[in-house]
């Protein structure tokens, strides 16, 4: 498996790909809290999305000003077809390991 | 509105620098409002310092403050921000064209003679690169110590040469060249006087001379010689030139045993034939006697291991030096630094050496600045143009450096454009650098890329070091000043250091203008003077001096022919031949031009004599004429039985002179009367000087050409007239007039930019005064009176310092090294130079003044 993705940054990484056109820093921050149920900082978030960034996943652009950020632009964050194809290897080596799994993983 | 917590926003922007955080910012000012509306102010107000201090050190930062570094502000924007440097200076160059069009020229005539010295050094480096191995071939140079100083030869010892062949191992190839070897061929006219290399035929080894015909291994064979396809082409054009014999004056007959293919002409080496080294000379174990014989050789070794090798070898020889009470060294010179190379004593062929390269990137240098600084004044002088432009840059947030950047960028494009007009007048001086420059058709001036490319180099350089302090001087103005029009007003007055670089140019321009008036006259004075024989039409006709009898014979027979003579050299041209003339009792010498004639020339060029009758007899003694200069300085001379006075020659020949000629100019008047000898002979007759007197001078020269044919079917029959001979023994004033009225224009020129720039700056500056000056009812005159009134000043201070400097000049430099000279600096030229430079400055400022003084003192105090 090429480009090794973190746990974390998959996370991201799965969110950005969740709200779409609206993935900018306050919503992923929101998103993640809201669904994974854990305490994130904006200096953490934002330093992940740098190193996605560094890593050729993901790309940004700068957006409309709002009111409420203070008349300040957005900065969006879209995934690159290298994030999906990463994604994708993700996935199914975790599905190759559960289904080679020995143990029985299932709930029930 | 409910704001987040200023202090901490403030903390976060100070902390982030310059890099760009305006989404980071948005984003907490986002989580403050979520938060506030959700827990309230004051959580909301704790979580925003807490991630403002999270975020603050997160990753995120550190790379965005790195990326700021990185890049030129606005990494993607550095293309258009170019862009549009270029456009503006594109069109400041297009709205300002007088501007543009001084500055450029200005800067291409400076630049022209930077741009020889360029290339002239740039193919210095190529010279004898063309040797195979030439970085491994090496010379042996000896330096010897005399109680007071030092010199360097380019020869060495021939004993220490042999010496070397025979013990030294790495020395792989080697050559002796010995360069006494001027025969001279006997040819219709003047001998030709050759200058060629007695060697060996590793010679042709060692250096790339390739031989079209011919084997090397004459340079082994005495009598034998190969020549350069260029001296072939001279003797026998297109006739086959192997095996033919060349007749010398003083090395015999010499047969043409090989010819080389025409070689580059990059090479130091400078030789028109080559021969075997004799045996005398090649026996010849000598150490202390050394001149003109060189050593080369080509070694793996490195030089300083090779230097100490021969240096042991050397002081074998170190006792014979030791007796004449000297010391020798021996040291290397690859043959890759000879040119541009040390100044050496006993140099062989052409050498340019680096004190003379650097006084003449001097001299191009002394050229340049002036027009760079002309430049410089103008471009500041131009600031009130300008400074709209900058005070809205500057209000607009143009940074210091970006406005430093655009007038280095339009400085640099106005110095490629000078370079474009550069290179023509480049094109045009080279072939008359060409020409008076001594050696220097070795050198061919050929573009190519690579001289291209440091043109280019140079013209940039030339550009960024010109454009730094108008750069500097627009980027430290404040934006304030810059609107309001008052940059530099607090600087009206001009400084001395201005005025004294202008009054400098002031000083060159008139003094080479007065050069060229000096020249021009000096010229039509040499052509006009009474040389001291007669010199209205006669004919030249070369000869040979077996022809003479007959062609007598032939000639006098047309009518036209009014009288004729013979002689060795053309009367009024250069002499070459000279001996030793001593007084009969041996006790005093001279040294005296020789002069071959035949019994009529005394009277038919009608040259006057002092004592005796000019008529030259063959009796038991050989009858010679001297000249008055020559009884002047030869004492001793005893007078004998028959009323003549005696004297002989080197060999103990003894001769009786017969009669004295009143001093002539039988050389150029560059050269003083010498004393001299005229001998009578039959075998030294080069030339036959013939007077017509025509009606039909076409048909005079057919008859005569046709009597010559007559006896002469395969030589080529040309005659010219002695006037037009002699007048070409004056060429080098054309050159030299060429010269002053290039240095002239080029002085003249960027003087006159300066001034301009001058006047600029100070009419701008003075456009309030002006305007006041008008209100208060001054005419045109006496604002023009005002306004020029420091350069008249300025002008007449150089016209005291020009006039008394060139008079000395040429008066006692130039015209000291002439024989007679009518007027020196006269009048006409003063008065000439001064009219022209003055005119040239008073059109300039009358050009500006018009403008100020035309413009409504309304608007250029409406301002205030």
């Amino acid at each position: 498996m090429k480009g090794y993705l973190g746990e974390f940054e998959e996370l991201v990484l799965l969110t950005i790909a969740h709200l779409g056109d609206e993935a900018y820093g306050v919503a992923i921050l929101e998103s993640i809290t809201a669904r994974a149920n854990r305490s994130l900082s904006l200096g953490a978030l934002h330093s992940t999305l740098t190193r996605l960034e560094e890593k050729g996943l993901i790309s940004s652009y700068l957006g409309e000003p709002t009111a409420t950020r203070g008349g300040r632009r957005k900065r969006h964050f879209e995934l690159k077809p290298k994030a999906i194809v990463s994604l994708n290897d993700m996935k199914s080596l975790r599905d190759e390991l559960w289904s080679v799994s020995k143990i029985n993983l299932s709930l029930k | 509105m409910n704001r987040p917590p200023q202090l901490a926003e403030k903390i976060f922007t100070a902390l982030c620098g310059q890099a760009a955080v305006e989404d980071l910012l948005g984003d907490l000012e986002e989580l403050y409002q979520i938060n506030s509306a959700k827990h309230g102010k004051g959580y909301a107000k704790s979580f925003y310092w807490f991630q403002m201090l999270r975020l603050s050190f997160s990753y995120a930062i550190t790379k965005r403050k790195k990326q700021h570094k990185n890049s030129v502000p606005q990494n993607n924007n550095l293309i258009t921000m170019l862009k549009s440097y270029f456009k503006i200076s594109v069109r400041n160059i297009i709205k300002q064209k007088s501007f543009t069009f001084l500055s450029v020229f200005g800067l291409a005539l400076g630049m022209s003679i930077a741009l020889l010295a360029l290339a002239m050094i740039m193919e210095l480096h190529q010279f004898d690169k063309f040797h195979k191995d030439s970085a491994k071939i090496y010379r042996v140079t000896t330096e010897i110590a005399y109680p007071e100083k030092t010199n360097r030869f380019a020869s060495a010892p021939t004993a220490l040469a042999y010496l070397c062949d025979n013990t030294l191992p790495s020395i792989t190839e080697k050559v002796h060249i010995n360069d006494m070897f001027f025969p001279s061929v006997k040819t219709i006219g003047d001998p030709l006087r050759l200058s060629g290399y007695l060697t060996e035929p590793s010679f042709l080894d060692m250096f790339s001379f390739p031989l079209i015909e011919g084997n090397k291994s004459a340079l082994r064979m005495p009598g034998k010689v190969i020549i350069t396809s260029e001296l072939a082409e001279k003797l026998f054009g297109q006739k086959p030139a192997m095996n033919q014999i060349l007749k010398t004056e003083n090395w015999g007959n010499l047969e043409v045993a090989g010819i080389l293919a025409p070689f580059p002409k990059n090479t130091h080496f400078t030789f028109d034939l080559l021969a075997a080294i004799p045996t005398k000379l090649s026996n010849n174990q000598q150490w202390t006697d050394f001149n003109g014989n060189f050593y080369y050789f080509k070694s793996n070794e490195s030089i300083a291991s090779l230097e100490k090798e021969i240096n042991a070898l050397g002081s074998a020889g170190l006792p014979f030096f030791k007796a004449q009470n000297i010391e020798a060294k021996y040291r290397l010179q690859p043959i890759l630094d000879i040119n541009p190379g040390p100044d050496l004593d006993d140099e062989v062929g052409l050498v340019f050496d680096k004190p003379s390269i650097l006084i003449f990137i001097g001299t191009a240098l002394l050229i340049l600045l002036p027009s760079c600084i002309n430049y410089v004044n103008m471009a500041i002088a131009s600031a009130l143009k300008r400074s709209k432009e900058i005070g809205i840059r500057k209000v607009m947030g143009g940074q210091s450096e970006q406005i430093v950047h655009q007038f280095l960028l339009e400085t640099i494009l106005i110095c490629l454009i000078a370079l474009g007009i550069s290179s023509i007048f480049f094109y045009f001086i080279r072939d008359e650098f060409v020409a008076m420059l001594a050696g220097a058709s070795s050198l061919t001036f050929a573009l190519n890329l690579k001289l291209v490319l440091v043109f280019v180099l140079f013209a940039i350089c030339t550009g960024l070091l010109t454009g730094l302090v108008p750069a500097f001087f627009y980027a430290k103005t404040s934006p304030i000043a810059a609107l309001r029009n008052t940059i530099g007003s607090n600087k009206v007055s001009i400084s001395g250091i201005r005025k004294g670089l202008m009054i400098f140019q002031f000083v060159v321009s008139l003094v080479l203008m007065i050069g060229i008036g000096v020249l021009v006259r000096q010229y039509q004075h040499s052509l006009t003077y009474n040389l001291g024989f007669h010199k209205e039409n006669v004919l030249v006709v070369p000869i040979e001096s077996s022809q003479s009898e007959l062609l007598k014979n032939s000639f006098l027979s047309n009518p036209d022919v009014k009288d004729l003579s013979f002689s060795s050299s053309i009367p009024g041209t250069p002499l070459s031949r000279s001996v030793y003339f001593f007084s009969e009792d041996k006790l005093d010498s001279v040294r005296a031009r020789e002069v071959f004639i035949d019994d009529q020339f005394i009277d038919h060029m009608e040259i006057e004599m002092v004592w005796g009758s000019g008529e030259l007899r063959k009796d038991h003694l050989e009858q010679i004429l001297v000249n008055q200069s020559l009884m002047d300085k030869l004492n001793n001379l005893n007078s004998s039985a028959k009323d003549s006075l005696l004297g002989q020659f080197q060999n103990d020949r003894k001769v009786q002179i017969v009669g004295v000629i009143k001093d002539y100019n039988h050389e150029p008047l560059n050269e003083r009367i010498e004393p001299m000898v005229m001998r009578i002979s039959d075998s030294d007759l080069n030339y036959a000087l013939v007077s017509i007197t025509s009606q039909n001078l076409p048909k005079t020269l057919a008859t005569l050409e046709n009597g010559w044919n007559q006896l002469y079917p395969n030589q080529p029959f040309k005659a010219t007239f002695l006037d037009t001979e002699i007048k070409k023994a004056y060429d080098f004033f054309k050159a030299g007039i060429k010269i002053f009225g290039f240095l002239a224009l080029l002085a003249v020129t960027i003087s006159s930019l300066g001034l301009l720039g001058m006047v600029i700056y100070s009419t701008e500056n003075r456009t309030k005064e002006v305007a006041i000056r008008k209100i208060l009812g001054a005419n045109g005159f006496s604002l023009l009176k005002s306004l020029s009134n420091t350069f008249f000043k300025m002008w007449a201070i150089a016209l005291i310092i020009a006039v008394p400097s060139a008079y000395l000049f040429y008066d006692s430099v130039l015209v000291s090294i002439y024989n007679k000279f009518s007027g020196g600096v006269g009048f006409a030229e003063i008065l000439f130079s001064t009219m022209a430079t003055v005119s040239i400055g008073v059109l300039a400022i009358l050009w500006q003044t018009q403008k100020i003084m035309k413009t409504n003192p309304v608007h250029n105090l409406r301002n205030e």
